[in-house]
């Protein structure tokens, strides 16, 4: 379709006029081509000429902007060709030669539009080669910075709009943030790119001389660089634009040394370089690359329309901004107000809890607007009453009275209804009927109206409706109603009985609303709290898998044994019954022991929506006691329980609390780690808490908590192991949060922590 | 050997414990069990030959533990290590502090009791090896401080002229000694009589 099109918009009209007809069809394909293309153009090419590997992010975050940016104009029909040298690795001139013949001989029949020079080793490479190798064509840096330039002969072809790396700005933003830091530590490697970034701190740092003291750790073994990075002193911030080869010759990606400091570092890391965000650092003021692609892409376009671009017609500046990685925020608590003005802020989410009290919030908000729309409607109602006493028609009243509905009644979706007593018929709005999938008007029978209700709930909208009936109170419930296609609408409805000249109840006028939307959001923050749940609790096990197998040995060990045995007997044919029999009754008892592990495992590993049942507290620490033997051997660690007996059960899903204590014995278990095996006790104590509650306290013997960090353990992400998601103990107090209970932590006085939590007996739950 | 050697086994687990000790059992062998280290090093005879069959972790005492403790009693009874998770660390651990073998569960027979057999073998030579020391100590002990003396000068290979010389006596008197002492040790010739002090390491005159 192309190069028909091609012919026909750019030579079709210039063609000699021949047979008439021809003209015509000429005529009506490029007019044809104008309405599909706008206007018609011949492809162009652009080629990216990358001095990297196509495996970088930076790579494919300018790509994908640069594309992006370039489809603002898709009828200028531009191709986007990519090349990737790979030269950060400084391979020398004669790879230069080979890679300019190459990149000539392939490109020698492209139309370029122009080249894009993909970083400063590319702007490098077409510096030394770029007038033999494209000649004449326009060459367009990209995240090439100003100072990189600056050293060099730039010809009137090269254009561009540079970053600048104003690193003074991120030192000064990192000393702002941690007002305590004395000790700047640039951190660097060893190639051209590292040196050239790294030159900037040396440039900038006499600025701060009064402010804080500089330390240069360039071109160390990377390995080095890691293990003085965790030695770091508290008032240390790490400066750096990663280090891409160390001196040992060992390459990296800047996102990969990173990630590797940040894991290790005692101290913040700011940087320059935008993709690194996300990686560890905390944030720094930097170029963005996705600027450099939208920037390039609108040069690229300038270009195609016919611009006459060059390098002294193009003096802007590309743009910096201060960026922070919102996780790496929490993890050094800072908080946001000592943020620059316009920081972006990036992996900002909010916990489960945040998202969960929203919930509540809306939750609210719309039950006090229900409220009060119905306070409004019953005095609605009740003038409406008084005019229109002798009206007979309940549905005339009802489209009455729904007309007289505020707006805002309207916008919240609410219907009305009126249930006639005498004739055990309801009569629906136009909005109610719509939801209860029945005509508008039209006279519902109660027990029909009943069958529109889900059947889980039907026993309980009798009951509340005949309540309403008899006790003369207020009317509000929750249902759901089970459509006739099969859908599932959940209605919260509010009614009052209206009575008679005999003092009997003849009507009950009402508002329904759909309250679907909200009853899907809040089993979506359930499901979230659930998965959230299940991932940690895989977590666990992860780390208790060695533990695990070996209670699954010990049984399997067991069964081969006695088969084995009573094989040897049958065979010598000194078998007696009464030694097979009790063979065979050890092997299914172990057969069962076994099973009982894989049950226990399935059910902590099973993902699923939380099930609440009556469950005695002392059972559950029974069975963690169970479920973590082996490991506790393993490890070393003794484990007491003092369980008070006959402590009132609670209701509550058993794999979340397992849950629970299960994380808070391994995290007891983590902090003896270091201690002296004799030292190494757990004790797990259940006691009543009072009238209502149940107290679960697990307590260890380790280093305690550091003073005032008792709350920090419970915040997402903040963890001290190296393997842990730092999200167990946060998980554990929703969990514990959404039976009904608190968790909480404290040293004890005699040393080691006491995760303490609890729970509220069944019979305060039930009531509540 | 006179007394049967006896299999210890020694796991907290008590099915396992129970498994093992039926199996062992069924090859014909001779058995004790123990639910713990500590059980074990209360009730042990170290006069009755045998191997302990070890589980290596658990409570309290555990089993490379309970092999430094017979270490350091100077009890020399082999030990084949069983375990649920064999770490590499440990198993090199129990081997390089002289472990028969380091088995892991589930046990098949056929490991079990080669490494059984290799252990009964190992203790056999060294209670026989023990014994033959022992007769020999017994019998030395019963040679007078001068007999002593001319049989470490007769192990270093002097003549009874050299030997009097040095111990400022007649070449008769030497003689007389050296038969007597022959007569004590219950040899007949002067190799027998090298052989023998080489075993509880008599090597020469002080």
């Amino acid at each position: 379709m192309k190069p028909a099109m091609r012919t026909a918009g750019a030579k079709g009209r210039a063609s000699k006029p021949q047979a008439r007809f021809r003209v015509s069809v000429c005529l009506l394909a490029a007019l044809l081509a104008g309405a599909c293309a706008g206007f018609a153009r011949a492809t162009e090419t652009v080629l990216v000429l990358y001095g990297e590997r196509s495996s970088l992010a930076a790579v494919a975050i300018f790509d994908e902007t640069f594309r992006a940016a370039l489809r603002a104009k898709p009828s200028f029909n531009i191709d986007v060709a990519s090349e990737f040298l790979d030269i950060g690795r400084d391979p020398g001139d004669e790879y230069f030669q080979l890679a300019a013949r190459f990149l000539r001989e392939k490109y020698r029949n492209t139309r370029l539009l122009a080249v894009v020079a993909g970083g400063p080793m590319a702007m490098e490479f077409l510096l030394q080669r770029g007038a033999e190798t494209f000649p004449q064509a326009t060459v367009i840096h990209a995240y090439v910075d100003r100072d990189w330039l600056a050293g060099r002969p730039i010809p009137e072809n090269v254009i561009g709009i540079p970053p600048l790396f104003d690193v003074a700005k991120t030192i000064d933003v990192a000393l702002r943030i941690h007002p305590n830091a004395r000790r700047l530590v640039v951190v660097a490697g060893g190639s051209v790119m590292d040196r050239h970034l790294q030159a900037f701190f040396r440039r900038d740092a006499p600025r701060f001389a009064g402010r804080a003291t500089f330390e240069y750790w360039d071109d160390l073994p990377f390995a080095e660089t890691l293990r003085k990075l965790a030695a770091l002193p508290a008032d240390s911030v790490v400066l750096t634009s990663s280090v891409l080869r160390d001196q040992t010759g060992k390459w990296y990606t800047g996102r990969e040394s990173i990630q590797l400091m940040s894991a290790v570092s005692s101290a913040p890391i700011y940087g320059i370089i935008s993709p690194q965000i996300g990686y560890g650092l905390v944030g720094g003021y930097m170029p963005r690359i996705e600027d450099t692609g939208r920037i390039v892409g609108g040069i690229v376009l300038r270009l195609a329309a016919g611009e006459k671009l060059t390098a002294s017609t193009l003096i802007e500046t590309q743009p910096s901004h201060y960026i922070f990685d919102w996780r790496q925020l929490q993890r050094w608590r800072v908080p946001e107000h000592r943020l620059p003005e316009g920081s972006v802020v990036l992996f900002k989410e909010p916990s489960l809890w945040e998202k969960y009290r929203w919930q509540i919030v809306v939750g609210s908000a719309l039950a006090l607007v229900i409220f009060l729309l119905c306070v409004a409607e019953a005095v609605l109602i009740a003038r409406f009453m008084a005019e229109r006493r002798k009206r007979r028609h309940s549905e005339e009243e009802l489209r009455e009275s729904e007309q007289r509905m505020s707006l805002a009644a309207r916008a919240a979706g609410l219907g009305s209804w009126l249930w006639d007593l005498r004739s055990n018929t309801i009569a629906v709005s136009e909005r109610a009927a719509s939801v209860l999938g029945v005509e508008e008007g039209e006279h519902i029978g109660f027990e029909r109206f009943l069958s529109m209700v889900h059947p889980e709930d039907r026993r309980s909208a009798r009951a509340a409706m005949e309540r309403l009936r008899v006790d003369r109170v207020e009317f509000d419930h929750e249902m759901r109603l089970l459509r006739s296609d099969g859908a599932i609408r959940w209605i919260e409805s509010r009614g009052r009985a209206e009575f008679g000249g005999d003092g009997q109840p003849v009507r009950v006028r009402g508002v329904a609303i759909d309250i679907t939307s909200r009853k899907e959001a809040q089993a979506e923050a359930r499901r979230h709290r659930d998965q959230a749940a299940h991932l940690s609790r895989v977590n666990v096990l992860g780390q208790l898998s060695g533990a695990l197998a070996h209670e699954l040995n010990q049984p399997l060990s067991a069964i081969l044994s006695n088969a084995e045995a009573a094989q040897r007997y049958l065979a010598q044919g000194t078998a007696n019954s009464d030694e097979l029999r009790e063979i065979l009754s050890d092997i299914i008892a172990d057969d069962q022991r076994a099973g009982a592990v894989i049950d226990r495992l399935r059910a902590l590993l099973k993902r699923g929506e939380s099930k609440h049942a009556s469950l005695s507290i002392n059972d559950l620490v029974r069975d963690i006691e169970r479920l973590c033997h082996s490991d506790l051997v393993t490890r070393n660690v003794r484990l007491e329980t003092q369980l008070t007996p006959d402590l009132h059960p609670v209701s509550g899903d058993r794999v979340q609390l397992e849950q629970v204590l299960l994380n808070l014995v391994v995290n007891a278990c983590d902090a003896m780690e270091d201690s002296d095996p004799s030292q190494r006790l757990i004790t797990i104590r259940t006691e009543l808490a009072d009238t209502g509650n149940l107290r679960i306290l697990v307590s260890d013997r380790g280093p305690g908590l550091p003073p005032g960090d008792d709350e920090r353990v419970f915040e997402p992400f903040v963890t001290s192991k190296a393997k842990g998601m730092g999200l167990g103990l946060s998980i554990s107090r929703s969990i514990v949060a959404a039976h009904g209970g608190r968790l909480w932590a404290a040293n004890n006085a005699a040393g080691g922590a006491t995760f303490c939590f609890t729970l509220p007996v069944l019979a305060m739950a039930e009531a509540a | 050997m006179t007394v049967p050697p006896t299999i210890f086994i020694v796991d907290d687990d008590s099915s396992v414990r129970r498994s093992l000790v039926r199996l062992v059992q069924s090859h014909g062998r001779q058995v004790r069990e123990y639910p713990s280290a500590e059980a074990f090093l209360q009730q042990h005879d170290p006069g009755q030959p045998g191997c302990l069959v070890l589980d290596l972790s658990m409570p309290g005492l555990d089993g490379l533990s309970l092999q430094r403790e017979l270490d350091a009693a100077r009890i020399s009874l082999p030990i084949i290590f069983i375990t649920g998770h064999g770490s590499i660390p440990s198993s090199v651990q129990a081997m390089k502090a002289g472990a028969i073998d380091f088995l892991t569960k589930p046990v098949g027979q056929d490991a079990l009791m080669r490494a059984i057999d290799a252990a009964l073998e190992k203790d056999r030579l060294a209670r026989q090896n023990h014994a033959e020391i022992s007769g020999i100590e017994a019998r030395l002990a019963t040679l007078t401080p001068r007999e002593r003396e001319v049989l470490a000068y007769v192990v270093a290979g002097k003549v009874n002229k050299q030997i009097a010389a040095s111990l400022g006596t007649v070449e008769k008197t030497i003689k007389v000694h050296r038969s007597r002492l022959m007569q004590k040790l219950g040899i007949t010739s002067v190799a027998q009589l090298v052989k023998l002090a080489g075993r509880v390491g008599i090597v020469g005159p002080p």
